[in-house]
């Protein structure tokens, strides 16, 4: 069986046809974003909100506001809106985001209209009863008290609280600020900002033409604004320069949270960016992965990401490690970090996180549902609809000295926020 | 309904193909009819051990990742106590790489005492991750340590004790592998933009010329006979609140009672209004989570129904109405036939959003072709529409005794 000595050849993938990521306007003048596969019977339709925590008063009450919207109406109780939304064999979901929050919708697509329709008149009058908020502040203080007992969750509350201290970024809320919520406070959120009629529509799936107008002329019957995400300042910050440890009892690992904000960039640098994450800590061949895990056997995983900061980013490498050896490992990632901007990277190298990109940037809009993230993420940055034509290409053209050029101006270790927390 | 063929290569590898030509991907997903349950007593976690080092190469492959990163694919892997699956995403231009390796770890892989002794750090650091530093994360070692005592299903995949992987030895890996890791021991599942003739013409390139030497697994294993009296534990463990756990061994996933007992569960505790939730979280507001689920195991599966407690409330307070929950639940009959109804259509439109993804239908598929024939997953809707509210309550009734349940009462660690 000697051709197993030989890797078939395997092809880049460089370009590929992208399908039109369209945004639409309805009669009455709001935004909407229609994706039509015929044959699989769902629909996934998702109104999206230009509000969130960014809006609230205190920590908690956006969230509070969606995830109650249908614990009651004015004319209903909570389980009188769940159960027919349960006979549908539907499922709503709602989130609460940063600057934008949105309700989900999946179902068959014969019920979609009615849903909607259902949906909409509940969640338009929703009346957040007393009850269900003091069950609501059990529930929610319970899953935050998990939260609070891994090391993860401290790290990363730690690092944030330091680094965006003054920014709703790094508010972290806590037990009281559940405790002290309130149906007004709740109440006024709704009224200001959670209006259907203020909503970009997502339809996906098994929606066609018709059914989508369908669609819009009821939601039509409730516009009131145009949507338009309100998109706070750019702010400026600074690493405090020293590392914190929080030690805590019952751990047996050190969670390690480094973090920075990466402003405002534009196209072809955010694309170097992502090449450079990639080879840092983007995937399973990266830098850390591949010394930290699979050389040292230090973790069982570390990875680095952007993660969005508003319309902006907060660049984190964050793992769990064996708490013998925390401090070598951020010595080991730290030394990592700072190589990319001494060293150029290899050809190979950056050949290898194009090629696993774009594989993943292609099947990334495989499936009837894909084009709702991808519209999302172009209006979230306020970018033209043929952004994604122009990826691969800027993948494709980034070479070494870019890398490194990059690497110089946004991975500097000193710039980022570093925070131990667990076994110390 | 998908179209689906199925072929099996001279060596014995069952192959299950499905084209569907709107992807950009083609799925290969190998299942392996190994598991925790196939573990030696003083070597468990060893089968989730040997899922790490499949990724460390094989003879003619230097390293697995690369070249799958380098295809532009991904990959990843599972195990359970029943049997470990591994599957790889490609972009359809580079399917044959991911032939190429997943035939040539199952031909000869490169277990060698550096990948062994790395991966047995990563695995002992996901076991602390795990069970340690996670709220509840002892959770199933205790409930296994309960339901049974001799059988090889009491003890989780992570293993028993990360002393047990530490102690794992090159000669007991390299076993292992010679054992499980076998054509006649396996299933492939190929899902994507790739045709039959192509499918076909790969898996007899690169699969059918493995000619290894042993048996499939014929899971014979202990026979545990069900507990005929309540078991009680106390435990403690990372965790804020006091809980309380019940679970109750029940039918393997072939057996139709265990689609009865997952509808159950779904109607007791699947919604935010369902009646765990309305009573225990809302009305009485002794917990703040009630919930039940029914894991369909091979072998057998198993109900558990828990509350964690708000602060205050005393466990056996909560242990008496769980189970009163359940039964009044249970005594309602045909009263609950509206929320069955709804049940029903929920686990519909449940399984064609899971069809949607080539990712799952693999997994599905391999799975249903390892139960025997892959064609099952054409009749699960089938199986769902004609179940009935009786059958689903006389199912219940049959196994959610008081007598039988074992319960775990947990505090949190001081």
């Amino acid at each position: 069986m000697s051709f197993r000595n030989q890797r078939p050849d395997t092809k880049t993938i460089e370009s590929f046809d992208i399908q039109d990521i369209n945004i639409n306007s309805s009669s009455a003048g709001q935004l909407y974003h229609h994706h039509f596969t015929p044959e699989i019977g769902v629909a996934k339709i998702s109104f999206w909100f230009p509000c969130g925590t960014i809006d609230q008063e205190r920590s908690f009450i956006s969230s509070a506001a969606f995830d109650l919207l249908l614990a009651g109406s004015s004319t209903l109780s909570e389980k009188e809106i769940i159960e027919r939304i349960d006979y549908w064999g539907a499922s709503v979901s709602c989130e609460s985001g940063t600057i934008g929050s949105s309700v989900t919708l999946r179902c068959k697509k014969e019920v979609a209209l009615d849903l909607i329709q259902w949906v909409i008149t509940h969640a338009s009058s929703a009346v957040y009863p007393e009850d269900q908020i003091e069950n609501y502040k059990f529930i929610k203080s319970g899953g935050l008290e998990r939260r609070m007992q891994t090391p993860g969750y401290w790290s990363e509350r730690i690092a944030k609280e330091k680094y965006y201290k003054g920014s709703k970024l790094g508010v972290f809320g806590d037990l009281s600020d559940i405790e002290v919520l309130t149906r007004s406070e709740i109440t006024t959120f709704h009224m200001k900002h959670i209006h259907f009629g203020n909503a970009m529509i997502f339809i996906t799936g098994d929606m066609d033409e018709q059914k989508c107008q369908e669609i819009l002329s009821y939601t039509d019957s409730v516009f009131h604004k145009t949507f338009k995400l309100k998109i706070p300042a750019s702010g400026t910050f600074v690493a405090s320069g020293e590392t914190s440890r929080h030690s805590m009892k019952n751990s047996s690992q050190v969670s390690m949270f480094m973090m920075k904000h990466i402003g405002v960039i534009d196209e072809p640098t955010q694309h170097k960016l992502t090449l450079l994450n990639l080879m840092l800590g983007g995937y399973f061949g990266s830098r850390l992965m591949q010394e930290l895990r699979e050389n040292q056997g230090l973790t069982y995983g570390i990875g680095s990401s952007f993660r969005p900061a508003y319309n902006e980013r907060t660049w984190t490498v964050s793992g769990e490690m064996n708490s013998t050896n925390a401090e070598k490992a951020l010595e080991e990632t730290l030394k990592i970090m700072h190589e990319f901007s001494k060293t150029k990277v290899s050809l190979d190298e950056l050949e290898k996180a194009k090629r696993y990109y774009s594989g993943s940037f292609r099947s990334g809009f495989d499936g009837p549902f894909s084009s709702l993230i991808k519209c999302q993420h172009l209006v979230m940055r306020n970018l033209d609809t043929d952004h994604y034509r122009r990826t691969l290409k800027n993948i494709w053209e980034t070479d070494p000295n870019q890398i490194l050029e990059t690497a110089n101006q946004y991975l500097n270790p000193k710039e980022f926020e570093i925070s131990l927390a667990g076994d110390i | 309904m998908i179209d689906i063929n199925r072929f099996v290569l001279k060596n014995g590898l069952r192959v299950v193909h499905q084209y569907d030509s709107s992807v950009s991907t083609v799925v290969l997903n190998t299942l392996y009819n190994v598991g925790a349950r196939d573990e030696d007593e003083n070597r468990t976690g060893f089968a989730h051990l040997f899922e790490h080092l499949m990724f460390a190469g094989s003879t003619n492959v230097e390293s697995f990742d690369k070249e799958i990163e380098e295809a532009g694919g991904q990959n990843n892997a599972f195990t359970n106590n029943e049997y470990t699956n591994y599957y790889i995403s490609v972009p359809v231009e580079n399917v044959e790489t991911a032939f190429w390796l997943e035939s040539d770890r199952m031909l000869a892989l490169n277990i060698n005492p550096e990948s062994l002794s790395v991966q047995q750090g990563v695995v002992i650091e996901e076991f602390k991750q795990r069970c340690f530093n996670a709220p509840f994360g002892m959770l199933w070692h205790h409930v296994r340590e309960l339901l049974y005592k001799k059988s090889s299903y009491r003890w989780p995949t992570i293993g028993l004790s990360f002393e047990h992987i530490e102690n794992a030895t090159l000669e007991d890996v390299t076993s292992f592998y010679n054992q499980f890791y076998l054509p006649q021991n396996a299933v492939l599942s190929v899902v994507g933009n790739l045709n039959l003739e192509d499918c076909k013409s790969l898996c007899n390139k690169w699969f059918e010329p493995i000619e290894k030497e042993g048996f499939k697994n014929e899971n014979v294993y202990l026979d545990e006979a069900f507990p005929h009296e309540k078991r009680e534990l106390l435990a403690e463990d990372l965790s804020p609140n006091d809980a309380v756990f019940l679970v109750w061994r029940g039918p393997s996933f072939n057996d139709d009672d265990s689609l009865s007992l997952d509808v159950f569960a779904d109607m007791l505790g699947g919604s935010d209004v369902s009646e765990l939730q309305e009573v225990l979280v809302k009305k009485e507001q002794i917990c703040n989570a009630a919930e039940c689920f029914y894991l369909r195991g091979l072998g057998e599966g198993l109900f558990m129904l828990y509350g964690i407690l708000n602060p205050g409330v005393d466990k056996i307070q909560v242990e008496t109405r769980l189970l009163e929950v359940l039964n009044s639940f249970i005594d309602k009959g045909l009263d609950n036939k509206s929320l069955f109804e709804s049940t029903q259509n929920k686990a519909y439109t449940g399984l064609l959003f899971e069809m949607i993804s080539p990712l799952t239908r693999a997994q599905k598929l391999a799975l249903w072709e390892h139960i025997g024939d892959a064609n099952g997953i054409n009749l699960e809707s089938d199986k769902i529409k004609s179940l009935t509210l009786p059958t689903v309550l006389d199912v219940a009734r049959q196994y959610f005794k008081k007598e039988n349940v074992s319960v775990i009462h947990y505090s949190p660690k001081q």
